[in-house]
């Protein structure tokens, strides 16, 4: 075998030609997939959305736009610069805040939430879009394999009061798993802290919403 | 230039020299991903695809992956393949590429695809690597859907579980659960329940082997050029 000589020109040159042949394939593959792969994933995504947002029963179509996040709350939620929340909006008001929140208290690392808040505050639903914990332990947080998550719907920073918004082995109302205490007290602890932030900044919000719909009301 | 190894025979590659049970290559993809068969049966169509593009390619390619740099021209031609892959896995079966996760880029790191391409595929033609790459690619996926479907139904106590990641939403009441309520075995749900469990089908194997050849008239060893592995469970040079 040539292996042990050293590589010469020509076989630099072979492995460059190769490089650009491949790097043109994979290229023009990425190009043509581009538009497919993110129209499915707005499609995942609006999947969640939906599900977060509660069936649209009043008729008018519900639209969704991307809202910023103050800096100051990245902390609180999770999340790093440049993370947007969702805002559902039914004939240019905003009904409720899809609010993309991450535990860094799971078992087995990061657990990404989605909250929907709507605008009284309660919950509509949470959804746990990827985690790492324990397959039969942790994993009862998916709404696939339990509907503990739906625990959380129409709860709000008030019900319960703070003190109760844990896991009971915290003295709070929340059920944890049998021999898995640790993921539902992430997810419990990061829910109420998206609420938290939610109260901070509803005002803000709805006042965006306001201006946004009629920008002629202020005058 | 390698010399094409005439003692070449492809079906050695389903059973006296299984990829995983008998050279214990692509260890972590068969560990990670098989807790459900719908895991297992995707990533071994989407690692029997990569296998036979980047083996096909290679044996094209030949005359040029020799010499002291055949090893990262192999190693970028895998990657284009499985990245290839990995964008159209994306782009049409979106909610299959979020279940296999890390696991569809990670097949560029299945040493079974290089050692394909390193042993057969680069000193054979087409056709001969392309058998090679669908047998040995069949007998990965197999085993994968054999390791994944004993961890569903024994760990999770379901099977089918999340088909329609693969067949659409026909396939969404395929689940089967033959066991009541919330019966887990959480050892077999973990990698290291699937390693022990790797570990009794090799001994079967090797049961069957020696059950079914007695050794005076197991047929002679034919040694594979260029293999330089050590850790393997029979005698594979
Ligand atoms: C292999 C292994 C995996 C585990 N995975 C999880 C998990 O995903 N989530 C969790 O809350 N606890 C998990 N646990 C259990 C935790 O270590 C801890 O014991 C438990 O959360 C405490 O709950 P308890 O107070 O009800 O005993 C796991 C334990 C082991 C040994």
């Amino acid at each position: 075998m040539t292996v042990k000589t050293a590589p010469n020109r020509s076989q630099w040159l072979r492995l460059l030609g190769i490089a650009l042949l491949i790097g043109t394939l994979v290229t023009t593959l990425e190009i043509l997939t581009r538009e497919r792969i993110v129209a499915s994933q707005t499609s995942a995504a609006l999947d969640y959305l939906r599900q977060v947002t509660g069936p649209d029963d009043q008729g008018a179509a519900i639209t969704f736009e991307n809202w910023p996040i103050p800096n100051r709350q990245l902390g609180l939620l999770g999340l790093s610069e440049g993370d947007e929340m969702h805002i559902a909006l039914r004939a240019g008001q905003p009904i409720a805040a899809i609010v993309p929140s991450i535990s860094n208290a799971g078992y087995g690392g990061a657990i990404q939430l989605l909250v929907g808040i709507d605008f009284t505050g309660r919950i509509i639903a949470v959804r746990v879009i990827s985690h790492r914990e324990t397959v039969g332990l942790g994993d009862k947080i998916e709404i696939a394999k339990s509907d503990w998550i739906e625990a959380f719907s129409k709860r709000s920073l008030s019900d319960p009061a703070a003190k109760y918004w844990a896991v009971k082995a915290d003295g709070g109302i929340y059920d944890q798993f049998t021999g898995a205490t640790i993921t539902p007290r992430a997810v419990v602890n990061q829910v109420a802290a998206t609420l938290q932030f939610f109260a901070d900044e509803r005002a803000a919000l709805a006042a965006r919403g306001t201006s946004q719909a009629n920008p002629e009301a202020r005058e | 230039m390698n010399p094409p190894n005439d003692n070449y025979s492809a079906c050695h590659g389903l059973w006296r020299e299984h990829p995983v049970l008998v050279q214990l290559l692509g260890l972590s993809p068969l560990l990670a991903v098989t807790t459900t068969l719908a895991n297992a049966l995707g990533l071994g169509l989407v690692t029997l695809i990569v296998l036979l593009g980047s083996s096909v390619s290679c044996s094209l390619l030949r005359r040029q992956l020799n010499g002291a740099l055949h090893l990262p021209m192999l190693l970028l031609i895998i990657a284009a393949w499985v990245t290839c892959a990995e964008l159209l896995v994306r782009a049409y079966a979106y909610p299959l590429a979020q279940a296999l996760g890390i696991f569809v880029p990670l097949i560029a790191s299945n040493c079974v695809i290089l050692n394909r391409a390193q042993t057969i595929a680069t000193r054979h033609p087409i056709g001969t690597a392309a058998l090679d790459a669908t047998v040995i690619g069949s007998g990965f996926l197999a085993l994968l859907l054999i390791v994944g479907a004993i961890r569903e139904l024994f760990g999770r106590g379901s099977l089918f579980a999340d088909m329609h990641l693969i067949f659409g939403d026909i396939a969404r009441d395929w689940l089967w659960q033959p066991f009541d309520g919330d019966y887990t075995l959480l050892i077999l749900s973990m990698p290291a329940g699937a390693f022990l469990l790797l570990g009794f089908l090799i001994a079967l194997k090797n049961f069957l082997d020696s059950w079914l050849l007695p050794s005076s008239e197991s047929p002679p060893e034919k040694p594979i050029a260029g293999s330089k592995r050590v850790r393997t469970t029979g005698k594979i040079n």
